[in-house]
């Protein structure tokens, strides 16, 4: 767990950096920040099916599962399983 | 790699262009000057199966493949002058009908989809906004959910056919906290209480498709009109763009075809220093780089739609495409008029009204810088 959240975090703060945006907590909102809009989540889905061995569908792509660092962690974990 | 069309294409074409050169070419100068609609011609393309090509026949359509929707609105492109009326057509084919079609539910597909194929309907894809356009995401449309229905807040801009249209296609944010994913989308028929569209706005080409406003006040909508699920939006408008940036501009290339061979014959006819200009080079390279960029744009065009088919089409070969073709068009339009000289620039010669009609080719279906963007984006940058 702690890896995926790494992973997530890292990626997530380099989305940031690309929206000028300093910092990214575990909480914050990523889709009302603009953090991940319509053009990052193709970056997004992209990493993360190449660093975890899951495939992301369009029914996975709904708030629930990108909206902060943690849901997207638990998303990921729950591919794995 | 087998790049001929088959017999069946051939002979479609052929026929099209019989079609659109007897029923579509009537005061087409007369009524770009007057920002006509032809809802006549319209009627002429439903009945020649244009609008339902490619969907289901059980709604109305006729089912055919994608590499054939395209060889048929190329060859309505070389053979139709009226290039308002078919960016109109191929608007609602690849903007309202598409995600009809893949989206909706059997009730909506034969209360929308099936009279949109038939030319009864006329639809109108409702997203910008006075402060979203390449930001299409960042919309201020409201619609809040009161039990089984939704109530729509907003307004859109540059809304091609909504002058006309029987049905809109809207989209409103239905979860601000959840951003590009909490947008929805909703039909709405005509007439809608709170649902208004403004005066047909003046523009430079493609006159005689009107475009405008719409106003969305406390428009109530029921939530059988919902289009998919909440929160759908980003992925109807991805799957739609898809279609509209690799399709919708193959009528230009049709544009493309037809001003080469006029510039041909013209060049080959019209004399000065005592020779036809086509033999002085600087006018034969001209023509020559106008017939590279069509091969060019056919060959991205029929490519984008055989990997559409197959649903391995990517967002960069679609906007690829979308890029290419639209700077070639608008590039052949000046090239047409160039060797034309003074003849090209006149209205009666018609190439003029070309050159108007391609300049929204770089505008429309998201800007060439946005192609851009999407190109770099896909290659890491």
């Amino acid at each position: 767990m702690v890896n995926v959240i790494a992973e997530i975090t890292q990626i997530i703060q380099e989305l940031a950096r690309g929206r000028r945006i300093a910092e990214v907590r575990p909480g914050d909102n990523l889709l009302a920040r603009g953090i991940v809009d319509s053009l990052a989540i193709v970056k997004l889905t992209l990493f993360l099916e190449e660093r975890f061995p899951i495939r992301i569908v369009d029914e996975d792509v709904i708030p629930e599962n990108f909206r902060d660092i943690e849901s997207l962690s638990r998303f990921v974990q729950s591919k794995l399983r | 790699m087998d790049f001929s069309l088959t017999e069946d294409q051939i002979s479609m074409r052929q026929e099209v262009i019989r079609f659109a050169r007897r029923e579509l070419n009537d005061d087409v100068i007369a009524r770009d000057a007057a920002n006509e609609f032809s809802r006549e011609g319209w009627r002429r393309c439903a009945r020649m199966g244009i609008q339902g090509l490619p969907f289901p026949k059980e709604h109305g359509g006729t089912g055919a493949d994608l590499v054939t929707l395209a060889v048929v609105m190329q060859a309505l492109g070389y053979a139709c002058a009226d290039h308002g009326l078919l960016f109109a057509i191929a608007a609602q084919m690849v903007s309202v009908q598409m995600p009809l079609a893949q989206f909706g539910s059997e009730e909506q597909k034969a209360r929308f989809l099936q009279p949109l194929c038939a030319g009864e309907k006329i639809g109108a894809f409702c997203l910008s906004e006075p402060g979203s356009g390449s930001d299409a995401f960042g919309l201020s449309t409201t619609a809040t959910r009161q039990g089984d229905r939704y109530v729509l807040n907003g307004s859109k801009t540059f809304i091609t056919n909504a002058p006309m249209a029987d049905v809109f296609l809207v989209f409103a944010t239905t979860d601000k906290s959840a951003g590009f994913m909490g947008i929805t989308a909703f039909l709405l028929d005509k007439g809608t209480p709170g649902l208004a569209v403004g005066k047909p706005i003046g523009k430079l080409g493609l006159r005689t498709s009107p475009m405008s406003e719409v106003f969305l006040q406390d428009c109530v909508v029921p939530a059988g009109n919902r289009l998919g699920r909440e929160g759908m939006g980003q992925r109807l408008f991805t799957g739609s763009m898809q279609w509209e940036r690799s399709l919708i501009l193959a009528f230009g290339i049709g544009a493309m075809e037809r001003q080469i061979e006029a510039c041909v014959a013209y060049a080959g006819e019209r004399k000065q220093f005592g020779q036809p200009i086509g033999a002085f080079q600087a006018v034969a390279n001209r023509i020559v780089d106008m017939k590279v960029r069509f091969e060019t744009s056919r060959l991205l065009l029929y490519h984008a739609a055989w990997l559409l088919q197959q649903g391995r089409l990517t967002d960069m070969e679609a906007a690829m495409t979308k890029l290419h073709v639209s700077e070639s068009c608008l590039q052949s339009s000046l090239d047409a008029i160039q060797v034309h000289g003074g003849y090209g620039y006149t209205t009666e010669c018609q190439l003029e009204r070309g050159l108007r009609d391609a300049v929204g080719a770089r505008l429309y279906s998201g800007t060439s810088e946005i192609q851009r963007n999407t190109i770099a984006r896909s290659l890491g940058l």
